[in-house]
């Protein structure tokens, strides 16, 4: 009895110990002449900025069916970084795509590093799907479709004599805009 | 620090001696594990830290390493990262013999703990060291996920010492998971697709690399809940619904691309004839011979089905019931 109680605070002393030399894994290296002279941390403000320009020599719907670039003529882009980054673990990044064309994007996030960090981005994505559609509807794309004057209705398409005459191109299409922000932090530090 | 390394050793000692007590027939395998650990207590830490690596490592060197300091891992103000803590060395072990100023002829200098995609580099061991500090609830899923058991490393996908980490970029991504998943780079150049090679989306924005509970590791539990992200149109709920749709996305579309508008997986009427019988409706293709004039077939031209049927994923209108409103 006396014997299992021994080992019983043995145990005990045992895991007490691994678990003090445990807590502190990397306080028994000798970092005193560690100098890190060669370290070339990043401080203060850098980036960079994209310009162009572009000429489309025709119309064409397929080839910008997620860039908005569908209509024949001149287009300017331009995209770009910054950053800032400081000794105290703040930071500032701000990155812009494609501004110019219908595919925007902008983005930017800043805060303190393992403390906590704000992001705001804001982008388009257009789907063209077809240009060479025709209705007879007017008002396509709005929440009212009505149908021409003098429209002749029948039960078969040879039957409706102001078909052809009231055929409208319309160009099918998406755009959506994506918001989106948010904060992330840490309880404890 | 002398004490701790004292109270370290007291403690191995003791529980060594807690085991042989309790667990006698373990002493034998304890005892080469023992052989082991002191074989890697050999390995000394380095007297000046990076000091120590960059005298060599710089961007001249066969593996330059500065640009670790425009990242994140480089900031001593966050005590969590590499540099607030025994700096290179927090990953890569000790420095050991690997960083003697020089070596005696015919020798190889001793080898540093290669992080890489190729040999020498161990993806299990370069993973652990990276998940003791990366775990968060978007890696609860990594053991046992696919990328896990095919043995992909961290840095088979991430670059540590690069200012940018072309995987955490939406535009440059995909070219970081095309180097094998090359069948679904080539899904991507079809006519119909998401527009991942236009830099709208990443393969992240479906798909969970690190892992997760859904298959082909989505992003969300399902593959609906995913496709729901972005086409939350599609979700409902409808007063008349197309039972596919909430069942699941796949049973008509490819996620991918396809050679069919829509992403569909087969062409209409092909596709909705798979559920949908001819009888009581012409849902078969008829050809130029069965119609007026002998034109092509409404039935095969602009949306086929969809033409009459537009509202195939769901309608809220009273009289929606055959979706066509």
């Amino acid at each position: 009895m006396k014997l299992a109680h021994l080992g019983l605070q043995v145990t005990v002393l045992s895991v007490m110990l691994l678990a003090v030399a445990g807590a502190d894994e990397h306080t028994d290296v000798d970092t005193s002449n560690w100098r890190c002279k060669f370290c070339e941390f990043e401080k203060g403000f850098s980036g960079h900025v994209e310009i162009g320009a572009g000429y489309l020599s025709d119309d064409a719907f397929k080839f910008g069916e997620y860039t908005g670039l569908v209509d024949e003529g001149g287009f300017a882009i331009a995209s770009g970084e910054a950053r800032y980054r400081d000794e105290d673990a703040n930071f500032f990044d701000l990155s812009a795509y494609d501004l110019g064309l219908d595919s925007r994007a902008l983005a930017t996030a800043g805060g303190s590093q393992g403390t906590y960090r704000l992001h705001l981005r804001y982008d388009e994505l257009p789907h063209n799907v077809s240009d060479s559609g025709r209705t007879p509807f007017a008002g396509a794309g709005g929440n009212d479709l009505t149908l021409p004057a003098g429209w002749v209705d029948a039960g078969t398409t040879a039957g409706m004599t102001e078909l052809s005459a009231s055929l409208r191109t319309v160009e099918l299409a998406t755009e959506r805009k994506r918001r989106t922000t948010g904060r992330a932090g840490r309880l404890r530090h | 620090m002398h004490d701790k390394a004292m109270l370290r050793r007291c403690a191995a000692f003791t529980g060594s001696l807690v085991m042989a007590l309790c667990m006698p027939g373990t002493v034998a395998d304890s005892r080469a594990q023992t052989d082991s650990d002191e074989a890697e207590v050999t390995r000394q830490y380095s007297d000046r830290g990076a000091d120590t690596c960059l005298k060599c490592h710089d961007e001249d060197s066969e593996f330059p390493v500065l640009s670790i300091f425009k990242t994140k891992h480089a900031q001593l103000a966050d005590k969590r990262t590499p540099f607030a803590q025994l700096q290179c060395e927090t990953c890569h072990g000790p420095v050991g013999e690997h960083g003697v100023r020089k070596v005696k002829k015919g020798e190889e200098r001793q080898p540093m703990l290669y992080f890489g995609a190729r040999p020498p580099a161990d993806p299990r061991e370069e993973n652990t060291i990276c998940l003791d500090c990366h775990r968060d609830r978007h890696r609860l899923a990594w053991h046992g996920s696919a990328h896990e058991t095919a043995d992909v490393a961290c840095s088979s996908c991430h670059k540590i010492h690069a200012m940018r980490d072309h995987v955490l970029t939406r535009r440059e991504q995909p070219n970081v998971c095309y180097r094998c998943h090359t069948e679904t780079r080539a899904a991507f150049y079809r006519p119909y697709a998401h527009p991942v090679r236009f830099g709208q989306l990443a393969c992240s924005d479906c798909h969970a690399p690190h892992g997760s509970i859904a298959t082909g590791l989505l992003a969300k539990p399902t593959l609906n809940q995913t496709c729901y992200t972005c086409h939350a149109e599609k979700r409902g709920p409808f007063l008349w619904e197309h039972a596919p749709v909430p069942e699941d996305c796949a049973l008509c579309h490819v996620p991918h691309g396809s050679v069919h508008p829509g992403l569909l997986n087969k062409r209409p009427p092909l596709l909705c004839q798979q559920c949908h019988s001819q009888l009581g409706h012409p849902s078969v293709a008829r050809g130029p011979s069965g119609l007026a004039g002998g034109t092509a077939s409404g039935f095969l031209l602009g949306g086929s089905c969809l033409n009459c049927h537009s509202q195939v994923h769901g309608s809220n209108h009273p009289s929606g019931v055959n979706l066509m409103r």
